[in-house]
């Protein structure tokens, strides 16, 4: 347990230099224990999520039944009440033929009324000590907000530089709206955009994420080609493991890692499977979301494999024909030219990241466990950790990166 | 915004973070860590990066960032946001 202290005043009169005070708090900073479960939940609703069912749900397949690491949370304590958190998560990678476990930082969550008081800090060196304690080289992080980036650089987190994505149709307004800082600007894009996402409903129908892909994949079936709501984690394992990879540091999708990954209860999913003579030949997982301030639905290919170039650009090509009017996205890098020209055929626009350290990085973030050299190199077998080209990407490592 | 020199680029660093509530003040030893203590906390982290691409004038690339070596004391934010508007000036020329 961590036990730190109240405040002590820092007013000391006349010239002589000034002492700097710790930032003392009187937080316990202890492991997450099932009796925390409750409290825990009542927290996760500053994520967001508003319903407890909701939140149970993720907390319970994130964190219990991770197929990798034991639920590795630590809790900040006020007295009895939960009022900070920092959860990992097990990952596996493969890189040069090699499997590593990976701890993945997530969820970190302080009370608004307990901010600035140096919980963040807190908790997070103590899951630093517990992950060098158990013997995990690196930790990474995947899906950082920017106020989570910036305090993990500070607390000497690296970037492994940012991850882009490819939009269809809809990128000179996303940009603009992205990159807008005038006020007016942006008032004017989000009513352009609501007006055309009312407009759409009102043309083609309901507003359920996947109506108008469902409805199309019934009204238009493809011979060899079948939809499921649930993955067939058997044989995309086996068609994974057939195809082979370059090396490149990516997530092993395993039987056990698909079952898992696909029950994310706040995600929902659409599996496109290509038959082929000895199982599938190819598939295409399609994840959606609402854009935030559009009401306007948006489709991620999430994941894309297939024994061949032009098979994945048939099932591409086939989910855009099912997609019609709903926007659709792939994450950048990594393709055969091949599959490059048929996406900027196909009027894919690569979106550019804003590089500023106050935006949100889509990127992954690293750091030792240890106390490492901070300058690196940071290296997994014989690939620095990084390096943006080292990573195989997809969108399906952490849901829309 | 351009900064004039070091001692005017502190004084308005020691300004920016009175305004947050961190307790810094020109008695404050230049070496003295700012992030491992915890007196910059993450929130403020954030509004200290905000400030500091307003003096340097153009936005930062987190990838090229040390930030426990670049901003933990007075010293290195003073010196960081100057060699950055030195470079600007530099290219300027």
């Amino acid at each position: 347990m961590t036990t730190a202290h109240p405040p002590h005043s820092t007013a000391i009169p006349g010239t002589a230099p000034r002492q700097i005070p710790l930032r003392m708090n009187s937080y316990d900073v202890v492991p997450y224990a099932p009796e925390h479960k409750t409290r825990v939940l009542a927290l996760l609703k500053h994520l967001g999520r508003t319903r407890l069912p909701e939140r149970t749900a993720y907390f319970e397949w994130k964190f219990e039944r991770n197929p990798y690491i034991e639920p590795l949370l630590y809790v900040s304590l006020a007295g009895d009440e939960v009022v900070g958190m920092r959860g990992i998560f097990g990952t596996r990678w493969e890189i040069d033929g090699q499997r590593h476990v990976l701890p993945c930082a997530t969820n970190l969550v302080i009370a608004p009324e307990h901010r600035r008081r140096g919980i963040v800090k807190q908790v997070m060196d103590a899951v630093m000590a517990e992950l060098c304690r158990r013997g995990f080289p690196y930790v990474i992080n995947t899906s950082a907000t920017s106020i989570t980036h910036l305090a993990s650089l500070s607390l000497g987190w690296r970037g492994i530089g940012a991850l882009g994505d490819m939009r269809q149709g809809t990128v000179s307004d996303h940009q603009l709206f992205a990159s807008t800082s005038s006020p007016v600007r942006r008032y004017v894009t989000r009513l352009f955009r609501r007006g055309r996402a009312y407009a759409k409903r009102r043309l083609f129908g309901s507003r359920a994420p996947f109506s108008r892909f469902d409805r199309a994949t019934r009204e238009r079936p493809i011979t060899g080609v079948t939809v499921q709501r649930t993955p067939r984690p058997e044989a995309m394992a086996a068609l994974i493991e057939r195809i082979g990879h370059d090396g490149r540091m990516r997530h092993v999708r395993d039987v056990e890692y698909l079952r898992w990954r696909y029950q994310n209860p706040l995600a929902e999913y659409r599996f496109v499977f290509r038959e082929g003579d000895q199982g599938i030949d190819g598939y295409l997982v399609l994840s959606t979301k609402r854009r935030v301030h559009a009401d306007e639905v948006e489709l991620f290919v999430v994941d894309l494999e297939a024994t061949t170039s032009d098979a994945r650009c048939d099932l591409l090509g086939t989910v855009l024909g099912w997609s019609g009017h709903d926007a659709l996205a792939i994450w950048a890098g990594g393709f055969d030219s091949r599959l490059a020209t048929f996406l900027i055929e196909h009027d894919f626009e690569p979106t550019i990241p804003e590089v500023s350290i106050t935006q949100p990085q889509r990127t992954v973030l690293v750091r030792p466990t240890g106390n490492c050299d901070r300058n690196g190199p940071w290296m997994m077998g014989k690939r620095n950790l990084l390096n943006v080209a080292n990573w195989d990407m997809r969108m399906i490592y952490s849901d829309g990166f | 915004m351009a900064l004039g020199g070091h001692h005017e680029i502190r004084e308005r660093l020691i300004a920016f973070l009175g305004e947050l509530d961190v307790a810094v003040d020109t008695r404050t030893p230049d070496d003295a860590p700012l992030i491992d203590s915890g007196v910059l906390d993450s929130l403020g982290i954030l509004k200290l990066a905000l400030w500091v691409e307003q003096q340097v004038g153009r936005p930062l690339d987190p990838a090229s960032l040390d930030l426990p070596g670049d901003w933990n004391t007075l010293e290195r934010i003073t010196t960081f946001i100057a060699s950055r508007i030195d470079d600007d000036r530099s290219s300027a020329a």
